[in-house]
């Protein structure tokens, strides 16, 4: 899901092949083209809506659940490719799945566990979120029937966590949102580069929430068909153990459409949690640079660490002359190597390090003053270090070292 | 621990630590920044021999987490005698509520270049 301003008269399955050089297949049906305010194209397992403020992508059906090979990537990709200078100003990624308890008696021990609140503060390990929940109550009873989580500012990026009753189900929509981009559009490239690790997280909370759930000997198994079935009495798994072990891959092979995709802005960002299907991708063709990742995680280590005692002790605040620093030595380091780890150090410095094991380890670091000092383990008796101009050109010693440790 | 107790070389001491930047997730191993010292040439770490290790958190969450309001990560434990070994200095604080500092005496730029420190 895109928020923003576009041009729906310009989506037609046309346009997508000549212009995009996107192939969905044949159009099994679109809304009429003399309504310009509204497009809505349908090809074989993927969905475009477009409207004015709206540009959604919806992708069904994803084959063995595998959401990190979704086309819905690369169909945001070639159509933000063709207009860059559309005018976003919120873009999510979404994920919806059914979870369905094995007894229908179990449909409230697993409910108390997704709605719990504490849940997601302790799997997000963050200290506050904003919990709205949706009831009915009576004199005598409460009766839950929905609740939202907003987690802000996880790797810099919203989640937008919704859990309803479905009858004897429940579903889970997991949003990552990069809003506000109006005033910032790194987190559109956060977001879009963050995928496969955004998928990864959505894997862990799953296996998070059966964690806690298995621990009171309850188990999942699937009762709908038309999904393979993994966990009933033919997977020898499951037998085995008696217990389902893999849940997030059941869930995973149970993406479902959600027919309402009605969200309302948020301010200035966007709620793009109302969207389903997976999501959208930059990837220009290629694999992804991991220069950029590494930005990434320079800036986050600047925002982190430009005040004064950001350790909890007395750590000098880094510099803005050594952020540029860093980024101008992360821009000299071939992406050949492999990619560094950035952090921050108690003196200020901006620390590169490229680690094996505890005993091949290369560091260097920078602290504003064209000076770059490094640092080395290459086996338990073999230590070297120095210190190297940083002028134009990376420093020769840079690269023999970082092989040198993965060797 | 009374107020008089000198270092013993095998006292632990240790650092909390509330940066990701500070260890790796993927082993949990400390990384090197976790000890490296400040511009004043001191890294501050808190005595902890004999402590439950409830306590030492406890220590950590009320001095050192709570100052950021960051959640407590961890804690990184060096033994005294690997911080003398490297010829550095521990000028213990008898409370174990109190940073006691590690000193790396006229830590010069050219000092951290020759990669003195504790590892």
């Amino acid at each position: 899901m895109a928020l923003g301003n576009f041009n729906p008269a310009i989506l037609t399955p046309a346009f997508l092949k000549d212009v995009c050089g996107l192939d969905l297949g044949e159009v099994v049906d679109q809304s009429p083209s003399m309504v310009p305010v509204h497009r809505l194209l349908v090809f074989k397992g993927i969905q475009i809506t477009l409207d004015m403020s709206r540009l959604e992508i919806m992708e069904t059906g994803i084959k063995n659940g595998n959401i990190y090979e979704t086309r819905v990537l690369r169909v945001f990709n070639a159509y933000y490719k063709s207009l860059p200078h559309t005018p976003l100003t919120a873009v999510g990624i979404n994920i919806r799945c059914t979870l369905i308890p094995a007894k229908e008696a179990d449909l409230g021990t697993l409910a108390g566990k997704v709605k719990a609140p504490q849940t997601y503060l302790t799997f997000f390990d963050v200290a506050q979120i904003d919990v709205t929940e949706r009831s009915t109550r009576s004199h005598t009873e409460a009766n839950w029937i929905s609740s939202n989580y907003r987690v802000d500012d996880v790797d810099h990026l919203t989640r937008l966590i919704n859990v309803e009753k479905d009858r004897g189900a429940l579903r889970l929509n997991y949003n990552c949102e990069a809003g506000n981009l109006t005033k910032d559009m790194s987190r559109l490239r956060l977001l879009i580069s963050g995928y496969d690790k955004f998928c990864e997280e959505f894997s862990r909370f799953v296996r998070y929430l059966e964690a806690r759930f298995v621990e009171r000997a309850q188990t999942f198994t699937r009762h709908e068909s038309g999904y393979p079935d993994l966990y009933s009495g033919d997977t020898q798994q499951a037998r085995k153990n008696g217990r389902m072990d893999f849940l997030a891959e059941f869930i995973l092979r149970r993406l479902q459409p959600k027919g309402d995709t009605l969200s309302e802005p948020r301010g200035t960002e966007g709620d793009t949690s109302g969207d389903t299907g997976s999501a959208a991708q930059l990837k220009l063709e290629g694999t992804i640079d991991w220069t950029d990742l590494a930005l990434q995680q320079l800036d986050r280590v600047y925002d982190e660490c430009s005040e004064p005692a950001w350790d909890g002790y007395e750590a000098d605040p880094i510099s803005l002359d050594t952020y540029l620093e860093a980024r101008k030595l992360l821009s000299m380091i071939p992406v050949s190597l492999p990619q560094p780890e950035i952090s921050a150090e108690p003196d200020g410095e901006i620390g590169f390090e490229w680690y094996k094991d505890r005993y091949s380890v290369f560091v260097v670091s920078v602290g504003g003053n064209n000076i770059l000092t490094y640092a080395a383990l290459f086996g338990k008796d073999c230590k070297a270090n120095g210190t190297e101009f940083l002028g134009r050109a990376l420093p020769p010693s840079i690269v023999p070292n970082v092989k040198r440790v993965f060797a | 621990m009374t107020s008089c107790e000198a270092l013993s070389p095998v006292e632990p001491l240790a650092r909390f630590i509330l940066q990701k930047g500070y260890f790796r997730p993927s082993d949990t191993s400390v990384k090197h920044n976790a000890f490296m010292p400040n511009k004043n040439g001191e890294t501050s770490v808190y005595r902890i021999q004999r402590l439950a290790d409830e306590e030492v958190y406890q220590i950590g969450r009320e001095h050192v987490a709570s100052i950021l309001g960051r959640p407590l990560l961890g804690r990184a434990d060096v033994l005294t005698s690997d911080v003398l070994e490297l010829s550095l200095r521990v000028e213990p604080e008898p409370s174990p509520i109190v940073c006691t500092p590690i000193l790396f005496p006229g830590l010069t730029r050219s000092q951290k270049e020759n990669g003195d420190g504790p590892n």
